[in-house]
């Protein structure tokens, strides 16, 4: 089937004073409809600014490079005018701050109708009826009340439902959300999940859905992309990847959770930082702190491999030698 | 007698609008030397505050907190009496708690130049040493701290907290700015120290999962009260508090099974307008009638384990003689 | 973490001085300040006549042998600019530096003690703002008498208050950082965290303020001057210059000349002043290559 989204050698540089920095060298992954896409990373992955390169909303000083064809259409290259019609009808993101992404002198209501206004042409009293069924898809209590009312009368779980709803309000193909729950309790984040959920299945969503947290995306994501430094490491369905890494980062990264049945003995860490666009060391950017490295992995950029169970996996070495710790 | 006691510990702060907030309301936790006591709570439950009346940043309403046989002294202009500087905090952010504009080895220092016990010539080398005690390198005394990572920083201000030779430390969620691979780091270094410098050390966290593996004993606060005390290992295997329940099924785990994980209902309330009876009753899924009007006591169990909870304790009987006191709400 | 922290991380300010200093408008700032300040040290060794002298014919244009032309009184008025850089600048140091002592000392007491203190003293400073600035140095000079001494005294009372105001506000501030709980906790009485965690945060801000004032400072007394209240002639201080070249326009290097050099070292000292608080700016955002 062909995917909704197609991204391909997807780049993106900072200018800066001492040259070119790369964020993001060279990614590509599909989205389907209606599938939860997880993008998981550390600090430094990139896993953040690919996002807004999709959405046309990078920094200053940030440049992309490569293709993303929504349903054949490039998002790279767009011009603004074409942009502006697809951001909110074709896709929409949800961010991890719901405190600051909404704004906080505008009335829900108002925040809720006005992408409706002036993408759908919609009248105001067709707006207002959109928005309360767009509230009560949300579970948000009350939502005639709730449309009267400001974000900062609301409780962060309530703020990130109302952020999906605005970002659901033209019913987009996909949304993205960016960290979405990493600010809230984890018993409101176990609500947020399943609404998210729920959504999907529903209305044929597809989400890409952008965390550190592998809890998170083992509960919602059907597919898992793994990002270190701005590469893919490695790549396919949650199953493979969560419950049977055989990529050293991955493998150390859930290693180094605390696990619900081994609750006895140390956690075991990775040693070192995450590496960043800045100190990205030469060959494969990981092998500075894996435990299998081999002097012939700091020599060139391992390439994304396709296995026989469909998995993709950029790591040279045997997958036999990469093996559970616990 | 334990190295750290609170007792019926109230705080309550003023909100912009003059409302008073019952941040934590009687709350009773000790902590031993060697022991990591973990403090666990969503928003809003009050381990931070309890966290900063328990080394004295700011006052109690009610209770006591008593820190090696002695009462603690609420920081005021005066500078700390000496015997409490060995009791320290950690804070959260380890990019707004160290000063961007002086070298870390000369803030890990300042308790030496504080206490003027020893000559400023030993400084150097006992910096270093405190270093090489979080895993640091040396070297990195005379960095400034935009130079580190949020791990390293993090470490600094551990270190920081050592050099007052402390017998107690409070973390508050110290490892939540980090990023997951760095926070099993940090969480091995707590409990490397806890073991062999005998330091004990209150842990706030949000994260059950990671207490988990830190903890001797873990408390469960829920809206400004301690609904549950319990050896880890016990408060895992078999949670007695509903909270405490639900706030273990509530993780997800990392094992690629498409769990979704069980959603409470409800939100928190206002602490400034808790519910009447157990604070916890609008959301329980084991309320009972009397939950609504009667607040529970946090009654010790067998194995050191305490549970504020009417599904584990006697309702008080009600006579009609004047002498029983009734359970104030 | 945010891209804008990748390219430009939290940096302590005095590494970040020299690629700060590689701008070229840091440059040009650096380059005239020093200029004029070598002017003013070496001006009775440069000048080919005595300011006061008033031996050549008047009115006489710009020539070889008068660069910048006599003046009515037949003075050589390159000469008189470069002594009055020997006027203008050292006054006006010396003014910022007694504003900022003064305006630093009471914003400091008003950020630590806060309470009666720090209502009095920005009551004050209140005052002082909302009167028109050369107003109220105007006030001020005419109530002690005109003269180059009080004039100084006036823009020193005009100027206080942006001193205090800033270093109140950074010591507030700093006050109620956690590394100064930290400090607390670890036993440091109140006046070590001034020293040891205050000190090194207002510096930086206090550094480009006073910078930035020199040329502000310099500005008032040429100012005051103009008006017939600073400096009395036949003392050589540019702003009377000026007032006299406006009288006599068709000599128009009488009061080019000086207005010229005001301009440079008031540009200067803001150019410098700018550089400063960019290089002190622990935010500061990219900046694209060659933009």
């Amino acid at each position: 089937m062909k995917p909704l989204l197609s991204v391909r050698d997807l780049r993106v540089w900072l200018d800066t004073a001492r040259g070119p920095l790369s964020i993001v060298d060279g990614i590509n992954f599909d989205i389907a409809s209606g599938q939860v896409f997880g993008l998981a990373g550390e600090s430094g992955s990139g896993k953040t600014i690919t996002a807004l390169a999709l959405l046309g909303l990078l920094p200053a000083g940030a440049r992309a490079a490569g293709s993303a064809m929504l349903d054949g259409r490039d998002l790279l290259t767009m011009r603004a005018a074409q942009r502006r019609r697809t951001r909110g009808r074709e896709i929409a993101m949800v961010f991890q701050d719901p405190t600051s992404s909404l704004h906080p002198m505008l009335t829900i209501e108002r925040q809720l109708t006005e992408h409706l206004r002036y993408q759908l042409g919609m009248s105001r009293e067709e707006a207002y009826e959109r928005a309360v069924h767009l509230l009560t898809d949300v579970r948000i209590p009350n939502p005639r009340a709730a449309l009267r009312g400001y974000p900062h009368q609301f409780s962060g779980g309530m703020r990130q439902r109302i952020q999906i709803a605005i970002g659901l309000a033209c019913e987009p193909r996909l949304l993205v959300a960016d960290e979405p729950t990493t600010a809230l309790d984890v018993t409101v984040q176990a609500g947020i999940l399943r609404l998210l959920h729920r959504l999907c299945e529903e209305k044929d969503l597809a989400v890409m859905l952008i965390t550190h947290d592998l809890g998170v995306l083992s509960a919602l994501a059907d597919t898992v992309t793994v990002m270190y430094a701005g590469r893919v490491v490695e790549s396919g369905s949650t199953a493979q990847v969560m419950g049977g890494s055989r990529h050293p980062y991955t493998r150390a990264l859930i290693d180094s959770l605390p696990h619900p049945e081994a609750s006895d003995g140390a956690l075991v860490p990775i040693a070192g930082d995450p590496a960043g666009p800045e100190s990205r060391p030469s060959g494969c950017a990981f092998h500075p702190r894996c435990r299998y490295m081999e002097p012939s992995c700091a020599a060139a950029v391992p390439s994304l491999v396709r296995m026989d169970d469909g998995r993709e996996m950029a790591c040279p070495l045997d997958p036999l030698v990469v093996s559970r710790v616990r | 007698m334990s190295l750290l006691e609170l007792r019926d510990v109230e705080v309550v702060y003023q909100r912009s609008d003059g409302t008073p907030v019952p941040a934590v309301v009687g709350a009773s936790l000790d902590v031993n030397r060697g022991e990591i006591v973990g403090l666990v709570g969503e928003t809003g439950c009050g381990k931070s505050s309890l966290a900063r009346a328990a080394v004295g940043l700011v006052s109690t309403t009610r209770g006591s907190v008593i820190f090696e046989g002695r009462e603690v002294h609420v920081l005021g202009r005066r500078a700390r009496p000496a015997s409490e500087r060995r009791l320290q905090l950690v804070f959260q952010n380890p990019y707004e708690s160290i000063n961007p504009r002086r070298t870390v080895g000369a803030q890990v220092a300042d308790a030496f130049a504080i206490s003027h016990a020893q000559p400023r010539s030993s400084f150097r080398a006992r910096v270093e040493h405190l270093l090489q005690r979080v895993g640091l390198p040396e070297t990195m005394a005379r960095r400034f701290p935009h130079q580190l990572s949020g791990g390293q920083r993090q470490r600094i201000a551990i270190a920081r907290a050592l050099a007052a030779d402390p017998a107690m430390i409070v973390l508050d969620e110290p490892l939540s700015a980090l990023d997951a691979s760095v926070q099993a780091q940090v969480a091995n270094l707590l409990v490397e120290l806890a073991r062999d410098l005998h330091v004990g050390m209150l842990l706030i966290s949000h994260d059950l999962a990671i207490v988990r593996h830190v903890a001797h004993r873990t408390a469960v606060m829920y809206l400004g009260v301690i609904v549950e005390t319990a050896p880890t290992d016990e408060l895992w295997k078999a949670p007695k508090h509903p909270y405490t329940q639900a706030l273990i099924d509530s993780i997800p785990h990392a094992d690629g099974a498409g769990h979704l994980p069980v959603a409470l209902p409800g939100e928190i309330p206002d602490p400034a307008n808790p519910p009447s009876g157990c604070r916890f009753h609008p959301r329980c899924p084991r309320v009972m009638e009397m939950c609504r009007s009667e607040v529970p006591r946090l009654v010790a169990k067998d194995g050191g384990r305490e549970v504020a909870c009417w599904l584990h304790d006697k309702p008080p009987v009600f006579q009609q003689s004047a002498d029983v006191p009734r359970v104030s709400p | 973490m945010s891209v804008a922290a990748i390219s430009n991380p939290l940096a302590s300010s005095w590494r970040r001085i020299p690629g700060a200093w590689r701008q070229p408008v840091t440059i040009a700032g650096l380059v005239i300040a020093a200029f004029w300040l070598v002017i003013a040290l070496a001006a009775p060794l440069i000048a080919p006549a005595d300011p006061l002298a008033q031996g050549a014919a008047l009115y006489q244009a710009p020539s070889a042998a008068h660069l910048m032309g006599t003046d009515e009184l037949g003075r050589d008025v390159f000469s008189r600019v470069l002594w009055g850089a020997r006027i203008s600048i050292p006054l006006a140091m010396l003014l910022v530096a007694l504003a900022f002592t003064i305006g630093g000392t009471l914003g400091g007491l008003a950020g630590y003690l806060g309470g009666w203190v720090d209502e009095l003293v920005m009551r004050a400073a209140d005052f002082v703002f909302a009167v028109p600035t050369i107003l109220l140095a105007m006030a001020v000079v005419a109530a002690l008498g005109p003269g180059l001494f009080h004039a100084v005294l006036a823009v020193v009372l005009v100027s206080w208050p942006g001193h205090a105001r800033v270093v109140r506000g950074l010591v507030r501030t700093t006050m109620q950082s956690e590394y100064v709980a930290v400090g607390r906790l670890l036993g440091s009485p109140t006046h070590r965290a001034l020293v040891v965690d205050v000190l090194p945060n207002v510096a930086g801000p206090v550094i480009v303020l006073a910078a930035l004032e020199i040329g502000n400072a310099i500005l008032l007394l040429s100012a005051l001057s103009f008006l017939g209240l600073g400096a009395r002639p036949p003392t050589a201080e540019w702003g009377s210059m000026v007032s006299t070249g406006a009288q006599h326009f068709e000599a128009w290097w009488i009061g080019v000349f000086p207005g010229i050099a005001i301009v440079s070292v008031v540009l200067a000292f803001n150019l410098l002043g700018d550089s400063l608080r960019d290089a002190f700016d622990p935010k500061a955002i990219i900046k694209a290559r060659g933009a």
